[in-house]
């Protein structure tokens, strides 16, 4: 069998599988054209999204870092002095925990009656 | 080719040359498709979206045809590949239930089908070669642009796939005689 026949061969062996009538060009263009618009419309939707994102965290990082709100708070010297109180870092623990040094004196557990001139 | 009628993103393409090759691209594309039309179809509007968007570039270095023919070539790979292999298994499923069934496909005496089943048989690169060269009227230098090799493997697939489909035909040209 020769190139001529078996082309021959293939060709009318395609033509025969090939039933199907060809979309008009058309139609076909126009729909392409549809999808290239949409997929266009979706890149501006996600870029204008993505720029709205960078725009809130920009916003939200610059809100954040203003002076007022994160100014270091120092000791006062004066309020410190004024007051007898002092409350233990620990403290928060309890329910109420401030108390006056002065005023309220801990109750000690240890005897403080003195024997043979010494503490027990 | 008017000024007017080339695309805004590919300036070496036209609408007319485009519609030009319009029924042979779909042709392959329905090869691409298993012959499934709706995919087919939806393959072609790919390529064409591919090329109006200027995500593929023609740059007038080969014939619009097998830049074409290549776009889609690519993209049915891999955008259809599992599809087709789905269709294609179903397909040699069915195939092999309708010979079970109904007895050889040579008592209904559709040459062509035979025919196509010998093709069919090849390896996936002398299949695509052998429909390209002798069915789409391509070289052998264009379709192995198509399908993306060397010139030398191109050569070397076609004449296998030639001597292949030349020893099956002719044994089936003889078969048919002696009936």
């Amino acid at each position: 069998m020769d190139d001529e026949q078996l082309k021959k061969r293939l060709r009318q062996a395609l033509a025969a599988r090939q039933t199907g009538r060809t979309p008009a060009f058309e139609t076909t263009l126009a729909a392409a054209t549809e999808r290239h618009r949409h997929a266009v419309r979706c890149y501006a939707y996600a870029a204008g999204a993505a720029a709205a994102a960078a725009m809130v965290a920009v916003t939200l990082g610059l809100w954040s870092s203003l002076p007022g709100r994160s100014a270091p708070e120092y000791l006062s010297e004066q309020a410190l002095l004024g007051s007898t109180a002092w409350t233990a870092p620990s403290d928060v623990l309890l329910p109420e925990y401030e108390f006056d040094l002065y005023r309220d004196l801990p109750v000690l557990i240890e005897p403080t009656q003195l024997q043979d001139g010494a503490l027990l | 080719m008017r000024d007017d009628d080339e695309l805004r993103d590919n300036p070496h393409v036209s609408l007319r040359a485009l519609q030009a090759v319009h029924e042979d691209l779909f042709g392959w594309c329905l090869s691409r498709c298993d012959y499934e039309p709706a995919a087919a179809e939806d393959l072609l509007q790919q390529t064409y979206v591919e090329v109006l968007s200027g995500r593929a570039r023609f740059d007038a270095r080969s014939a619009l045809k097998t830049f074409l023919f290549g776009v889609a070539h690519n993209l049915a790979r891999s955008r259809f590949r599992r599809k087709a292999l789905r269709l294609r298994l179903l397909r040699s499923y069915a195939f092999t239930t309708e010979v079970a069934t109904s007895g050889s496909a040579a008592d209904m005496g559709d040459d062509n089908e035979k025919i196509w089943q010998a093709v069919a048989a090849l390896p996936a690169r002398q299949r695509d070669i052998t429909e390209l060269v002798f069915c789409r009227d391509m070289t052998i230098e264009q379709a192995s642009a198509v399908m993306g090799v060397a010139v030398g493997t191109g050569r070397v697939h076609y004449e296998r796939a030639k001597k292949a489909l030349a020893t099956k035909l002719g044994t089936m040209q003889d078969w048919t005689k002696t009936r």
